[in-house]
């Protein structure tokens, strides 16, 4: 069964759908980010915990990322092309979910490192690969949504846009 | 000029102009785009600008760093054993526990020679930065000859995690009470003299591949964290 939705609610829902996601977003990638730019050592370690790529690519990926993720953070909740930061959004998510499950296949033992706190675990703690996938690829799907449908309320593109958006 | 040619004249200019429009909305996107992607990069690059420039240089290693400086050794023997650790951290202390007498057996029979690596990756884990100033004051503690002792203390005086730790008088105050009695110990601990090393220690350990704290190697090789894997590697020498 298909709910029937007349066409005119969906158009005045859909930015404020839009807006909900963005902000949710924004508020993700600032957390993250914050919780990681002002120990970008402990970023790096994070980052070489995954043994994916060697240790001097790590020292670059580990040390760019907490201030990327901090930027499109800002970006997102600006709203300011909403399209390419959703898109960039979902493609760090992809990598993120591909680097954990990797960890996962390889039988690691370390944290995900999304908000701090990353590398190899102590003896008493245990993995959380299922629940850190589970919430990235959650974030994707709303990324990826986005980035197709990128109209929302109150956004910086809204004032620089021709498009009207109900 | 008849009503049909107006009318066609008129769809023609309509076309026009939302050609005109989607070129312009097509430009827009792509200005947008290159803008974001502008942005992040940058992002990136000045986050690994800042871990560039804060990255240690021109290290002071405490006198007697062995292993490139990055360790801190006791005793002589032939078998080197090399650790890891974090002095706050509760796996540290309890291989601490386990292994501690073990090893201190192999070095007064000097078997082995035990290399300290104290780390500071847990620094997240107190407000003051804690595992920094522990393993930076055992800098000091083994230019006193007293390493051993001191880490014994610390691991049985660990503050938890999350928590602020041990205040820099009272790391001087265990200093006091394994028989350290020089002045320079209480002025390098109060001070961050060997912070910078502690990082530098870290950072290698790093690219040696150790992935968390205890890290224990003999001769070169990485062991289990457990008794009987120290005994085995160091039986065979």
């Amino acid at each position: 069964m298909t709910v029937h939705v007349e066409p005119e609610l969906r158009d005045r829902l859909l930015p404020w759908a839009a807006l909900l996601a963005r902000l949710l977003l924004a508020g993700v990638w600032l957390y993250a980010g914050a919780s990681k730019v002002t120990d970008l050592p402990g970023s790096v370690r994070a980052v070489n915990a995954y043994q994916i790529i060697p240790v001097s690519a790590g020292q670059v990926v580990g040390a760019a990322l907490p201030l990327a993720e901090i930027t499109l953070g800002l970006l997102l909740l600006a709203g300011l092309g909403l399209r390419a930061a959703a898109t960039a959004s979902a493609v760090l998510l992809t990598l993120f979910v591909a680097a954990i499950t990797s960890a996962a296949a390889r039988g690691l033992r370390i944290d995900c490192g999304c908000f701090g706190d990353g590398g190899a675990l102590a003896a008493g703690e245990s993995t959380a690969y299922g629940s850190e996938i589970a919430r990235d690829v959650a974030l994707l799907t709303l990324s990826v949504l986005l980035a197709i449908w990128p109209y929302s309320h109150f956004s910086v593109d809204n004032l620089v846009s021709d498009q009207e958006i109900s | 000029m008849s009503n049909r040619t107006k009318l066609r004249a008129r769809a023609a200019a309509h076309q026009v102009l939302a050609e005109r429009r989607a070129t312009e909305r097509r430009r827009r996107t792509l200005f947008t785009s290159a803008l974001v992607a502008a942005l992040l990069l940058l992002a990136g690059i000045i986050g690994y600008g800042v871990y560039v420039t804060q990255r240690p240089e021109d290290v002071r290693p405490p006198s007697g760093a062995v292993d490139g400086d990055t360790g801190l050794a006791v005793g002589t023997g032939p078998v080197t054993v090399d650790l890891y650790l974090d002095f706050l951290c509760p796996a540290c202390r309890s291989y601490e526990q386990q292994a501690g007498p073990v090893l201190e057996g192999y070095l007064d029979e000097g078997r082995i020679t035990l290399v300290y690596h104290p780390l500071n990756i847990l620094d997240r884990l107190s407000s003051t930065d804690y595992s920094t100033r522990a393993a930076a004051a055992a800098a000091s503690a083994a230019e006193a000859g007293k390493l051993v002792e001191y880490a014994n203390a610390l691991y049985q005086r660990q503050p938890p995690e999350n928590s602020a730790g041990l205040s820099d008088d009272e790391l001087v105050s265990i200093g006091r009470a394994v028989g350290i009695t020089s002045s320079a110990f209480e002025q390098d601990v109060k001070s961050d003299k060997y912070h910078e090393w502690v990082e530098f220690v870290t950072g290698e350990a790093d690219e040696r591949g150790v992935r968390g704290t205890p890290t224990v190697f003999v001769n070169g090789e990485r062991v289990d964290n457990t008794v009987q894997a120290l005994t085995t590697a160091v039986d065979r020498g």
